[in-house]
């Protein structure tokens, strides 16, 4: 989202605009989604919470500031009620990851969609799932959300030297995960290599 | 930074989004266009109130200030009787 749309868009949710919140509802919420659900682990649980990020937005939408940076903000939101929501319940799923509860129908079934989910992105899903929260956040913003890593680092309340090292811990991690594992994990480490 | 974690990075960044269910997006719309459209009113409805207190705030005002006068005028009309 380029920044004077951003602008734009943070001006007319300030005034209470319904159609403002549909734009950055459509622009966010396949990624929130994403995030919480590979965060969580549940499809379920990830929903609640993403519900709770969009009515904190509609709640607090008067009082952003005029140069809120959106995705940043909504990621924080989310990954918040996420730590509470683990806090809270005193829980972190096992870590055992059922790619079935990503698709609401089970497993994509179209050609397209079984390409667009090869073997080596369910070993990344899986190497991704094994890893700490800590860790398997500072990838999934910075790696598959793309924000900037001082974003990131606000996001997770960090400072942006303290996220650099959580980050490369984190692949650290997950390059031995992929590499320690059955044969499976070794093809995705020479896909990794390859690619 | 290696050309593995570039590699890794760039994979990461190839994940699929995953597709939320259409009916619980209908309903999050919704109940946040509610919430909208429900503080918008409440926003218009304070408002107003407070217009209206301001306006009785005045008035009140007003009169006491009419009142007090009154009331200086006749201490000084009697001041000066005697």
């Amino acid at each position: 989202m380029e920044r004077e749309c951003e602008i734009a868009l943070v001006s007319r949710l300030r005034a209470g605009d319904v159609t403002a919140f549909d734009d950055v509802f459509d622009a966010f919420n396949h990624r929130l989604l994403s995030f919480l659900i590979r965060m969580a682990k549940n499809r379920s649980v990830a929903e609640d919470l993403l519900e709770e990020t969009w009515l904190r937005l509609v709640s607090g939408g008067e009082n952003l500031h005029a140069d809120t940076r959106l995705g940043p903000w909504l990621f924080t939101v989310a990954r918040n009620l996420y730590v509470s929501h683990c806090r809270n319940r005193a829980r972190e799923q096992s870590y055992t990851v059922d790619l079935t509860l990503l698709w609401p129908g089970g497993l994509p079934q179209s050609p397209f969609d079984v390409a667009s989910l090869n073997e080596f992105e369910q070993r990344l899903e899986a190497a991704l799932a094994l890893l700490p929260p800590m860790y398997r956040e500072v990838l999934l913003l910075v790696g598959v959300e793309g924000l900037r890593p001082v974003d990131a680092a606000r996001v997770c309340g960090i400072s942006p030297e303290s996220l650099r090292k959580r980050l490369s811990r984190a692949r650290q991690l997950i390059s031995r995960l992929m590499a320690d594992q059955d044969p499976f994990m070794e093809a995705v480490r020479k896909e990794v290599g390859n690619s | 930074m290696t050309q593995d974690d570039d590699r890794l990075l760039q994979a990461l960044a190839r994940l699929p989004l995953i597709e939320p269910d259409t009916e619980w997006v209908t309903r999050v719309r919704t109940n946040c266009h509610t919430a909208i459209s429900r503080r918008a009113s409440r926003r218009a409805r304070t408002g107003r109130g407070l217009s209206g207190t301001g306006l009785f705030d005045l008035a009140a005002a007003t009169v006491l200030c009419i009142y007090l006068a009154a009331v200086l005028a006749e201490a000084a009309r009697l001041a000066g009787s005697f």
